[in-house]
This record gives structure tokens, C-alpha cells and sequence, in this order.
């Protein structure tokens, strides 16, 4: 087991380090210069050549990148004009926008996404594969048709307009819930509470119909398989082979899919729930430093979802070893 | 100078401001009351907060009730007044209008009990030189003696154009006259920092006070929070009040969420306001509501909304005439959200430039003169083109790149609508590398002087001069003009001056190179409970100087 960790975060650091030099190369490629949007709108080339250098963009591709390399394991200092930042290993660089170390910056925005998507992801587990048991126990019956077609109902809308049809209600019209917005959790667990019900609930009505159709067949699958009748030959309870038996077996391919969809959530995918709520979590950062072209933080938040997807796969994979005994990790 | 809807602060002077700045609704909202906290809700993040950086119109509101600049515009009365904020008054011009004075007023405080003094303005303003503090107006480095090869105060080197004979007088030296330099000075540009509290290029969130609040926090994309200065004094302040205890502008929400809020007036909706415009989308639904429109505050024409025709690309004149004639401006104005967006434009200065005239060269009918447009072409030959459009990527543009391909369709020039990344539109299309025929282009003065809006957009000289910042998109490029426009900007009559900046409009529309297509409104939404808004065609914001909230 240690040594298959081992390897596996190996790999997971060969992946990093690749995609971050896509990611650099590709934002190299992008018509935006950032110098160009730092310098305003009546930009002379010497002010320009001065804020390039300020920027350290006047280095080589190279260069740039073998620093940007360097300050994830050596502390790096910025700056030789009117402020110098300190960015401590593991750097991610400094945001041409705020000056702010990227890091800083990610570890301000992360509670956001990590209490989003967990929230989320738990609410529509729980309920998906509930409503999955259900419909596929109940086969061809009314319970099946309601929970399938009612989670499909949820998939064919789009965020925006369950977030705003939900703000609308609750928010605008009954008053039942504030504006939403994240409050830390040790801070005020109820505001904390009260403040993502929205944007949870936005979330677990489009990924809700995604879990409940997969958890229903793997669910079937599995409840035609040998063994089942087995058990329920010998006169198991029905609750007995549907949870320990069944469920337990249905229950890997939802484990890989959760695992890369809690990840994307963590990671900031959840970008339009973020803007319609006003969340600013890790994906709206994302976003912007796209359109402001800050490099360092578009690194910092691609490297941030891809260590996210990263880590959960290696997750999913040690969590196949404890739920289902077929697989062995060597 | 300012460009794009939001990246603007916004010029008009008194005619326009009669026409024009609005409030549609009780934005006033009676007596003053004292208390409360305002929450600002926002699409985004300021791009600066940094008085020396900013260049949008949401920050330039912000920082009124945080940094005082030289000069400011009094808007409480009919029409909006220049009138001295740090300054005693609005500056005494000599040699020329080359050499400007200004007397500072007793008694301002910074936030920590300190006098502001005339060296606090002198390092502010030679910040703006600094590679580091980018982004901001470049008049700074443009007019001062020395501007050109100063690179800011960082290194310990200060500039010899700005002298401070005592604590309380502040000269700037000029390389050129400039007879509104004292409108320029009411730019956040000019106001003062203390060197002691300067952090550089992270004062955005660390700006030292002394304005009636203070910057209690400030978290990037999140929020940030203003407190009360103590030590603000209103007698010293001619402008300001210091109502509401706490300012809160939380940034980050999707617009349509902020006009749907603010439209319920549910809850803390009630105690707060808008600085975007209301969507698009959402305009022509939010205006026709009788129930909102005491709560809009909104300044008429505060800029120019155009498409410009690259004239070494389209060279024959009779083929832009044949555009001028042709396009549509009742469906471009659909595509932006009809009327609430703005008049009909027929002229380059709006009504609330000074130096604005009105005329009309083409088409009087807004749908266009179909008939007349296939005349001119037919007299260039009906040449078979096809043209380039570049709009940015949002559906709102390309819903007018679709109105202007149809109208020109009509006269058989086929159109491309090139959708452009919104965050870089303009730094690739004012590359002179770009591939472009057409432009949809907008412009917001700075000030209300056409010397801000005509030498900007058409001064051929920047094409080399600034490769990649060319802000005349349609490529005119015609010395006799330049000549004018050097002689006017040194002109000190400011009548005359006025009129011939309204005579050199018409002579540039009769090239044909830009089609002017709407006079820009934003109009804003604000909560039952605000009071105080006073609408500001200078920034296009409601003005936050007095506000409150209602008890």
C-alpha cells in the first residue's frame, strides 16, 4: 500500500509539474500582454518596456519559467521599485494585479470552494444514490418514474437560472433566507449555514439527477448479479442485501465519478454558482485572472484544480481498496 | 482619457447637465439622517482603488469618500460647479496657462491626526511616474516639465516641475499651456499620499484618509469596508457629509443577480445601491416599471458610442458615406437594450461636452436612408466587399454586430462580426497590427472639454507614436487637423474655443470615418432607504459625497 502511495504521488507530481508548463506556455500564446493592460490606455512604448521589466516579463520564456520553478521549493523576493514582496516555499509567484502572493491568495478563496462543494457534493450524494436505491428497487413502479424524471427535470436547467429563480423566491419574494454570501464556519455556523443553502441547493439540482440515474443502474447491475439471489435464497433480509450486498458493489463507479466531481468543485468548476451567488471563491478567481492576464494566478488556480483532481483520484483509488474487497492495491 | 462603459470617468458640462443628468427617481430622498451602514454591490473588484491608478468610473465614485483631490465638481446644484476640494479654489493660471498655483486649504486630516501638507500632493502626484503605479491617466507625465524622463519617487529622485514654496502652496510647471488643467486636477490623480503610509504598488489596499471614511478592510474580489475618520472635519470640506457610519462594497455578484436584489427592495436590498448599470438584458424591463422608477438614478449622454471605419482600409469616401447612410441605429439601439441606453447620436461630442454642436450630416431618420447609401455606392462603383467587425464576446455586441451586418448587407457589403476577448478588446484593436475594418468603439471624457474627446480619437500622430495604444481607430490621419487641434488646445477663450472644437466635430464627420451611433446613459439602481444620491454626469456614478440612510 505505502509503496503504491508512493508511486501514485510520484506521478501526481510529474503530472503538476507538466500541466503547469502548458499552462504557462499556452498563456504565452494568448494574444493579451499583461504590461499592456497594466499600462493604461495611452500607453507609450518606453512606459511600456518599464512595466514589462517591473513585471519580469522582459526575461526569456525560460528563464521566467525556471523561476517560477525555483520558488516552489526557495523562498523568492519581488519588486525593485516602490515595494518588495516576499513570497515564501512553496511560491506560486505574485499577482501582477494586487501585488498579493498567489498562495495568499488561493488559501483566502479555498473555504469558499471547500465549503460549496462539500456541502454540495454530501447533499447530492446522500440524495442521488438514496433516490437510485429507490428507483431500482422499485422498478417500473411509480417511485422510479418520479425520482428519475423529477432529477431530470433538475439536469436540463442551467445555473444561472436556477440560482436566480431560487434567489428570486426566497431571497426577493418570501424573504425566507438572506442574500447569500459565505460566512467562515467558526466564525457563525448558522450564517455559514444559511448563506450556502442557496447555492448548495443550485448545485445538488443539477449534479442530483446525474447520481440518481447512475446509482439506479449500477444498482440493477448489481442486483442481478448470482450472488444477490444467493443471498436473498437464503433468506437474507431485503434491507440486509440491498445495503451490505448491493450497495456496497454499485457503489465503485459512484465513488470514481463523486471523487473527480468533488475535486472539480473544490477546485472552483462551481464558477458560475460563484458569480450568480457572489461567492468569489477559487473558480471566479480563475476567471479573472484570465481577463486581467495575471499570469501568476492564472498558474496558481490552474495548479491548484489540477492538484485537486490529482489528490481525489489517488483518494478514490485507496477508498476501491476499503469498500469493495475485489480490489487490492499493490 | 477613458474608454469602454465602465472604464470612465465621465465629462458634461452645463448645457448637457440641464438636458441631462438625471435623476429619474427620488434620489435625494429629503433631509439627511445620520447612521446606518450603505452597501455597494458590485460585478467586480475595482480595477485600482489607488487614487494615483484609478481610471473607472466605480472607483473613481469610491475614492470620493476616501481621497480629496486638488479640484472637484459641486454637482448639488442645476450644473455641475469646479470648485477647490483640497485646494481653496480651483487654481490661478500664469505664464501662459503653463504655470498653475494652488492654495491649500487649513486644518485637513489624514486619518492619523496629521495635516495634509503640499508635499503630501507633490509625492502623490509624482507616484503616478512610477512603473509600479500603472494603469492611472497619463496627463501627469504628459504636461509636467521633466515628465518624460522622471521615473517616480521611489528611488529617492523628485521632480523639479512641481515646487512647494510652504505647506499650503503646491505650483505645477507645465510643458504646454493648458487652460483646463484645473478640471484635469479633479481627477483622484492629484490627491495627495503621505509618504510615510505609502505601500507602493499595494496601496490599492492600504489608502491613507483623508476623505470623511477610512479603509478599514479590504479583501481583493471581496469586499471592502469604510469606516468613519475621525478625524474628518466638515469645515474644511465644502463637498462632503459623513452620514451613514459604515460604507460595505461587497464585489463579486452576477449583474443580473445585483438588479433582481435591488429590484425586490427585499431586506438589506433596502439599504443599498448599484454601481454597474442595470444588464443590458434587463434595461428595457427595469425602466418600463412605474414601481422602480423613483428608485434609478441615472446621467444622460455622458459618452459616445460608435463604430469606427479604418480609413486605410476603407478608402474610397463614398463607400463610408454609403455606411453612414446605411446602418440601422434602431436596431443597434435594440441590441444594447433600446432607449434607456441612450439617444440617438449624429455627432462625435455629446451633449454634455463643452464644445458640443448640433448637427446632423446623414441620414435624419435613425433607420437610415437605405436609398441614399446604394446612390453612393452605385458612384463608387459597387465595389464587392467584404468588411471585418470586431465587437467584444458578449451577446449584447454581437447582437449589434448582427444589426450592422444586415444593414450592410443591404447595400452589398458583407460583414464578418469578429467577437473579441472583453477583457483585451482594446488592447488588440488598438494595436496598429490588427487586422480590422470596422470597430465598435465607446468613449467617455474625462472632463467636459471636447479637448478630451476629439485630439484622443483622432490625432493621427499616435499611430506611431503609440503602436499599441493607437486610440484612433478609424486611422485619420490628417495634419491640417493636428495643426487645429494644437491651436485650440492653447486657445484661452473658452467660448471661442468651444465653438471651433464644435466646428472641428463637423469637419471630422465629413470624412465619414466613425459612425456615431448613441449619447450613453447609465442608469443605476438604489434601495428605498437610500438617500442622498446626487446624479454626476461628471463620473457617471450617482455621487456618494451626502449620502445616507433613510431612518
Amino acid at each position: 500500500m505505502f509503496r503504491y502511495l508512493m508511486r501514485r504521488l510520484l506521478a501526481a507530481a510529474v503530472i503538476l509539474v507538466v500541466i503547469s508548463a502548458i499552462t504557462f506556455v499556452t498563456f504565452f500564446a494568448l494574444p493579451t500582454d499583461p504590461a499592456l493592460l497594466a499600462c493604461g490606455k495611452t500607453c507609450s512604448p518606453s512606459r511600456l518596456a518599464e512595466i514589462r521589466h517591473a513585471l519580469g516579463l522582459d526575461k526569456s520564456l525560460a528563464t521566467q519559467y525556471w523561476e517560477f520553478f525555483k520558488g516552489l521549493f526557495v523562498d523568492r523576493t519581488y519588486g525593485d521599485q516602490s515595494i518588495t514582496v516576499h513570497c515564501n516555499a512553496p511560491c506560486l509567484g505574485v499577482s501582477f494585479q494586487s501585488d498579493t502572493p498567489v498562495l495568499t491568495i488561493l488559501l483566502g478563496d479555498f473555504p469558499v470552494d471547500l465549503s460549496l462543494g462539500t456541502g454540495a457534493a454530501v447533499i447530492f450524494l446522500v440524495v442521488g444514490v438514496g433516490l437510485g436505491m429507490v428507483a431500482a428497487t422499485h422498478k417500473g413502479k411509480a417511485a422510479d418514474k418520479v425520482a428519475v424524471s423529477a432529477s431530470l427535470v433538475g439536469v436540463s436547467l442551467q445555473i444561472y437560472f436556477v440560482g436566480l429563480l431560487l434567489m428570486w423566491a426566497f431571497v426577493d419574494k418570501w424573504q425566507i433566507l438572506p442574500a447569500p454570501s459565505y460566512t467562515p464556519l467558526t466564525q457563525d455556523p448558522v450564517g455559514w449555514f444559511q448563506g450556502l443553502l442557496l447555492p448548495w441547493a443550485t448545485l445538488v439540482v443539477i449534479y442530483l439527477a446525474f447520481y440518481t440515474r447512475l446509482s439506479r443502474s449500477s444498482m440493477l447491475e448489481t442486483l442481478g448479479e448470482d450472488y444477490i439471489r444467493t443471498a436473498r435464497a437464503k433468506g437474507l433480509p431485503m434491507r440486509r442485501v440491498i445495503l451490505k450486498h448491493t450497495l456496497r458493489a454499485a457503489i465503485t463507479p459512484i465513488i470514481t465519478i463523486f471523487g473527480m466531481d468533488l475535486a472539480s468543485l473544490i477546485g472552483g468548476t462551481a464558477v458560475i454558482t460563484e458569480s450568480v451567488f457572489g461567492l468569489n471563491g477559487i473558480g471566479k478567481q480563475a476567471v479573472d485572472a484570465v481577463t486581467n492576464s495575471d499570469l501568476p494566478v492564472t498558474m496558481g488556480t490552474t495548479l491548484f484544480a489540477a492538484a485537486a483532481i490529482v489528490v481525489f483520484n489517488i483518494i478514490v483509488d485507496m477508498a476501491y481498496g476499503i469498500v469493495d474487497p475485489r480490489v487490492r492495491l499493490a | 482619457m477613458m474608454s469602454r462603459t465602465r472604464t470612465a470617468a465621465i465629462a458634461a458640462t452645463a448645457i448637457a447637465l440641464v438636458l441631462g443628468a438625471t435623476a429619474c427617481g427620488d434620489s435625494l430622498g429629503g433631509k439627511p439622517v445620520k447612521g446606518g451602514t450603505l452597501t455597494i454591490v458590485e460585478k467586480a473588484d475595482f480595477d485600482h482603488l489607488d487614487p494615483q491608478r484609478i481610471y473607472t468610473t466605480e472607483a473613481d465614485s469610491a475614492i470620493e469618500l476616501l481621497a480629496r483631490s486638488l479640484t472637484n465638481w459641486d454637482v448639488t446644484g442645476s450644473t455641475p460647479k469646479l470648485v477647490g476640494d483640497l485646494a481653496t479654489d480651483t487654481g490661478t493660471p500664469s505664464d501662459n496657462d503653463q504655470v498653475w498655483t494652488f492654495h491649500l486649504r487649513h486644518g485637513v486630516k489624514w486619518q492619523d491626526g496629521s495635516e495634509v501638507t503640499s508635499q503630501d500632493i507633490k509625492y502623490g502626484v509624482e507616484r503616478v511616474f512610477s512603473p509600479d503605479i500603472s494603469g492611472g491617466p497619463p496627463y501627469a507625465s504628459q504636461w509636467l516639465v521633466g515628465g518624460s524622463t522622471y521615473t517616480g519617487p521611489y528611488k529617492g529622485k523628485s521632480l523639479d516641475s512641481l515646487q512647494t514654496p510652504d505647506p499650503y502652496t503646491i505650483v505645477f510647471h507645465l510643458n504646454q499651456p493648458v487652460a483646463d488643467f484645473n478640471e484635469t486636477t479633479a481627477m483622484p490623480t492629484w490627491a495627495a499620499v503621505p509618504k510615510a503610509h505609502d505601500t507602493g504598488s499595494t496601496y490599492d489596499t492600504h489608502v491613507w484618509s483623508d476623505g470623511p471614511y477610512k479603509l478599514q478592510s479590504y479583501t481583493h474580489n471581496k469586499e471592502a469596508v469604510l469606516v468613519k475618520n475621525p478625524y474628518w472635519n466638515a469645515s474644511t470640506d465644502p463637498l462632503r457629509e459623513q452620514n451613514v457610519n459604515e460604507v460595505d462594497i461587497k464585489m463579486g455578484m452576477n449583474e443580473s443577480a445585483i438588479d433582481q436584489l435591488l429590484e425586490s427592495d427585499a431586506g438589506s436590498a433596502k439599504t443599498s445601491m448599484q454601481q454597474w448599470p442595470i444588464a443590458g438584458s434587463n434595461l428595457s424591463t427595469v425602466l418600463g416599471n412605474p414601481a422602480l422608477k423613483h428608485r434609478i438614478v441615472s446621467s444622460k449622454a455622458p459618452g459616445i458610442l460608435y463604430m469606427a471605419i479604418n480609413t486605410t482600409r476603407v478608402k474610397d469616401i463614398r463607400v463610408r458615406q454609403a455606411i453612414e447612410y446605411a446602418i440601422n441605429k434602431e436596431t443597434v439601439r435594440g441590441a444594447f437594450g433600446g432607449s434607456g441606453y441612450g439617444d440617438y447620436a449624429t455627432t462625435m461630442l455629446t451633449p454634455g461636452i463643452g464644445g458640443y454642436k448640433h448637427f446632423n450630416l446623414y441620414s435624419s431618420n435613425p433607420a437610415g436612408d437605405l436609398a441614399k447609401a446604394k446612390q453612393l455606392m452605385a458612384q463608387a462603383g459597387n465595389p464587392k466587399l467584404t468588411l471585418s467587425l470586431s465587437v467584444e464576446n458578449t451577446p449584447t455586441h454581437e447582437h449589434f454586430g448582427d444589426a450592422v451586418k444586415n444593414a450592410l448587407n443591404q447595400i452589398g457589403i458583407t460583414v464578418n462580426v469578429t467577437p473579441v476577448d472583453a477583457g483585451s478588446y482594446f488592447s488588440t484593436v488598438w494595436n496598429v497590427k490588427n487586422q480590422y475594418d470596422l470597430y465598435w468603439e465607446d468613449w467617455i471624457a474625462d472632463w467636459p472639454n471636447a479637448s478630451t474627446v476629439l485630439p484622443v480619437l483622432f490625432d493621427g500622430r499616435q499611430i506611431a507614436k503609440l503602436p499599441q495604444a493607437n486610440q484612433d481607430a478609424s486611422y485619420v490621419n490628417d495634419p491640417a487637423l493636428e495643426a487645429q487641434m494644437d491651436s485650440l488646445s492653447k486657445m484661452p477663450d473658452l467660448g471661442a474655443r468651444n465653438a471651433a472644437y464644435g466646428n472641428l466635430d463637423e469637419e471630422i464627420m465629413r470624412k465619414a470615418a466613425v459612425v456615431p451611433l448613441m449619447y450613453m446613459n447609465f442608469p443605476e439602481m438604489f434601495g428605498s432607504k437610500v438617500g442622498g444620491l446626487y446624479p454626476d454626469a461628471i463620473l457617471g456614478e450617482p455621487n456618494l459625497m451626502k449620502v445616507f440612510i433613510k431612518s
